[in-house]
């Protein structure tokens, strides 16, 4: 078995705060692996501890207990920059990494920061801007682009870095379906590269059409963890974790009377189902009504 | 006053009060911290003009005194920071970047001078305890002058600053 | 000890509560602040000034503000106040000297004049933060506008106020973001706040787009629509008791300038009458 290319053991987090001397810890006991190639979804309600949990593995917070590790080493001292090595991080909102005058100049600070090389530091540019389609505004201003165009300025620039693991705080959020079908297509590139990829999402569509794997997040505590399915197959794990249910989802459990079954997350799946159903003909005939 | 200038007004303060308060910078070869405040009030005088400049540098800095429990040096503060502002906005107004580097050596000249003079007066500090603070003051002041910097990389990035700086109504100049 | 990051601050200062501090009208607090910074700059004497410390005290103390807020005062400004105590004492020596060391000469005049010194500075913070604790933004901001500050002034402070913390908290997380590109921050002085450029300018990008913003709403809510006399949703007004509050400041201070004025009363560090 290989090395966890991010993993937590037992990982408790308490924020230093002035006036709220009461309040539980953000973490309380987490263990988590994300094992080398995986992709894996961090999902729960706000405030269940997932960014906290995503920020330990680039070291903008350090354990108040436990272990923290990136790719099979220990983070303990390890600085921000030395982790960002590794670890590509997205933050929520993309004003918050852009400071530069072209679109181009923008993508190349983490390459640069990393000590890549002038040529290397180009091809990476160039490379980034193709893929998210950035060609056209490459010397723009980023900050005078629209927002889902500084989101994916923002999501290149963390690209461009070429980390092994890939971490994602809530990408899709703001973004049409357009550039978010986009944002899922740049994600599998770097999946069949080998990489490793942590996204944050209150978007369970997504989620169950996408990413294969969930790790559910609950008051500071991971309470399950699995397939996809299996997680949203568990209806009181839904509810406890206020997950949501996807729309076909929802469908598919209002026709169990037809035969349909209610564990069907996704479009394709529940267009197999429905094909299934229909050859097999049981139940078929309620359909056929309608 | 209209809505466009409030808003800038107050954004601006604020600003310059988390600068002032958050931000710490280390002093070489002392083992002290100061503050980039001086940064963001230049940066705000050159690029909103004398009066938003006073205002967000001296309201804003005394906050900070306030806010950090310096309590009794907040309006010493509000006069001296809202002179380096006052200064610095009002030379840099349409006379390049010359005009940006006199208002930030006067605005910096009148910061220590103020500081200097309050506290050996009103304050009570003396001449002597005024001389104490005298180089912390001038190299906070100092750090000041990557305002101007500050300003054009910031002009740069973000063309809409003209917009809001200039006199006119607000056009849909953000596409956020 | 601040470190490499920006360091959180609690931007707002007031202590909810219901104490008589809390329900006196902010004017009152106002004018208070107003003729204890009046007299502390007038006396100069030790024994007034460990009396008004004492009196502050027992005020913060009757409107409950917790022990923690008044050690924070003291934690800042303490380091202040002893060097301010022990540059009169070596720097400005009167009178007949206690003890000499070497050119150094303390006498009781410079002695009592740098601890009374020291104790203003801590006096006046206290009474501007007997203020600040006991009145929360909105009163605070009512009250200046009441005394004459316009309207548009108040609003700007009270936007002030409300975006500090906001920005406070896009400033840590712009420099998280920095870091996680690779961001370092280290050295000092000047290289120190060249690194920090990015931060600021993406602190400073993200703020006025929040203004642009702010000023619409504030627009689209119809501020300065011609023709129109403000009203206002809680009013301030003053009860008998802020008139007597108000009416015993006022009759205390002018007594004691009295004293200090016509009889010099507390003109000396020391000595009394």
């Amino acid at each position: 078995m290989s090395v966890p290319a991010l993993a937590a053991r037992e990982l408790r987090y308490r924020y230093p705060s002035s006036s709220d001397g009461n309040a539980p810890d953000a973490l309380r006991g987490v263990d988590f692996a994300l094992p080398e190639g995986g992709y894996v979804a961090l999902v729960g309600q706000n405030g269940s501890g997932k960014t906290t949990l995503a920020k330990h593995f680039i070291g903008l917070l350090r354990a108040t207990a436990g272990q923290v590790l990136v790719s099979g080493r220990v983070v303990a001292d390890a600085s921000v920059s030395a982790l960002a090595r590794d670890v590509g991080f997205v933050f929520q909102n993309p004003d918050h990494q852009i400071f530069n005058a072209s679109v181009r100049e923008e993508i190349a600070v983490g390459p640069r920061n990393l000590g890549a090389g002038a040529v290397e530091v180009e091809r990476r540019v160039e490379e980034s801007l193709v893929r998210f389609e950035l060609e056209d505004c490459a010397d723009r201003q980023p900050a005078a682009l629209s927002f889902a165009l500084r989101r994916a300025v923002a999501v290149a620039a963390v690209f461009a870095m070429d980390t092994p693991i890939l971490v994602l705080d809530e990408p899709s959020a703001g973004l049409d379906a357009l550039h978010v079908q986009r944002l899922l297509a740049r994600i599998e590139e770097r999946r069949a590269r080998g990489h490793s990829v942590v996204i944050i999402t209150h978007d369970m569509q997504l989620v169950a059409e996408h990413v294969p794997r969930c790790v559910v997040m609950h008051e500071g505590r991971v309470i399950a963890e699995g397939d996809t399915a299996e997680v949203l197959g568990d209806q009181a794990l839904v509810e406890r974790a206020h997950l949501g249910t996807p729309q076909v989802t929802r469908l598919a459990r209002r026709l169990r009377a037809t035969g349909m079954s209610g564990n069907v997350f996704g479009v394709d799946a529940f267009c197999d189902h429905f094909s299934r159903l229909r050859a097999g003909g049981s139940g078929s005939s309620a359909l056929d009504g309608r | 006053m209209n809505a466009r200038t409030i808003a800038l007004t107050a954004v601006s303060i604020a600003i310059v009060t988390v600068l002032v308060a958050s931000v710490p910078v280390p002093i070489p070869a002392t083992g002290g911290f100061t503050h980039p405040g001086a940064v963001a009030e230049i940066f705000v005088a050159v690029a909103f003009g004398p009066v938003i400049g006073m205002v967000a540098a001296g309201v804003g800095a005394a906050l900070a005194d306030l806010i950090l429990g310096y309590g009794s040096w907040a309006p010493l503060t509000l006069i001296a920071h809202g002179s380096l502002g006052l200064l610095a906005g009002w030379l840099s107004r349409g006379r390049g970047k010359g005009g940006m580097f006199a208002g930030w050596i006067a605005g910096g000249f009148a910061l220590v001078a103020l500081y200097f003079i309050g506290q050996a007066t009103v304050y009570g500090l003396g001449v002597a305890g005024a001389a104490a603070e005298l180089p912390f003051n001038l190299f906070q002041v100092a750090l000041g002058v990557l305002g101007l910097g500050l300003f054009f990389v910031v002009r740069a990035v973000y063309p809409q600053i003209e917009q809001l700086a200039g006199g006119k109504g607000f056009t849909d100049v953000s596409k956020s | 000890m601040p470190g490499d990051g920006p360091v959180a601050i609690n931007a707002d200062l007031y202590v909810p509560g219901r104490s008589w501090a809390h329900r006196l009208d902010p004017r009152v607090k106002l004018l208070f602040v107003a003729c204890f910074i009046v007299l502390v700059l007038v006396y100069d004497n030790l024994f007034f000034m460990l009396s008004a410390l004492v009196l502050v005290h027992l005020l913060h103390f009757s409107a409950r503000v917790p022990a923690a807020r008044l050690r924070f005062v003291w934690k800042t400004l303490l380091p202040v106040a002893l060097l301010m105590a022990l540059l009169w004492t070596l720097f400005y020596p009167r009178g007949e000297a206690l003890a000499v060391f070497w050119i150094v000469e303390i006498t009781l005049h410079a002695l009592a004049q740098g601890a009374a010194l020291g104790l203003r500075i801590l006096v006046m913070a206290f009474a501007v933060f007997a203020w600040l604790y006991t009145t929360d933004q909105a009163a605070l901001v009512r009250s200046l506008v009441k005394v004459g500050i316009p309207y548009e002034w108040g609003l700007v402070l009270a936007l002030a106020l409300r975006y500090i913390p906001t920005f406070q908290g896009s400033y840590m997380l712009i420099s998280e973001a920095q870091a996680a590109r690779g961001l370092e921050l280290r050295g000092a002085g000047f290289a120190r706040v060249r690194r920090m450029m990015p931060i600021f300018v993406a602190m400073i990008v993200t703020s006025l787009r929040a203004s642009e913003q702010l000023g619409r709403a504030i627009e689209a809510r119809a501020l300065g629509a011609p023709g129109v006399r403000r009203s206002v949703l809680h009013d301030i007004r003053f009860r008998p008791a802020d008139y007597a509050a108000s009416l015993l400041l006022a009759a205390g201070t002018a007594l004691l300038l009295y004293l200090n004025f016509a009889l010099g009363i507390g003109e000396h560090p020391i000595a009394l009458g």
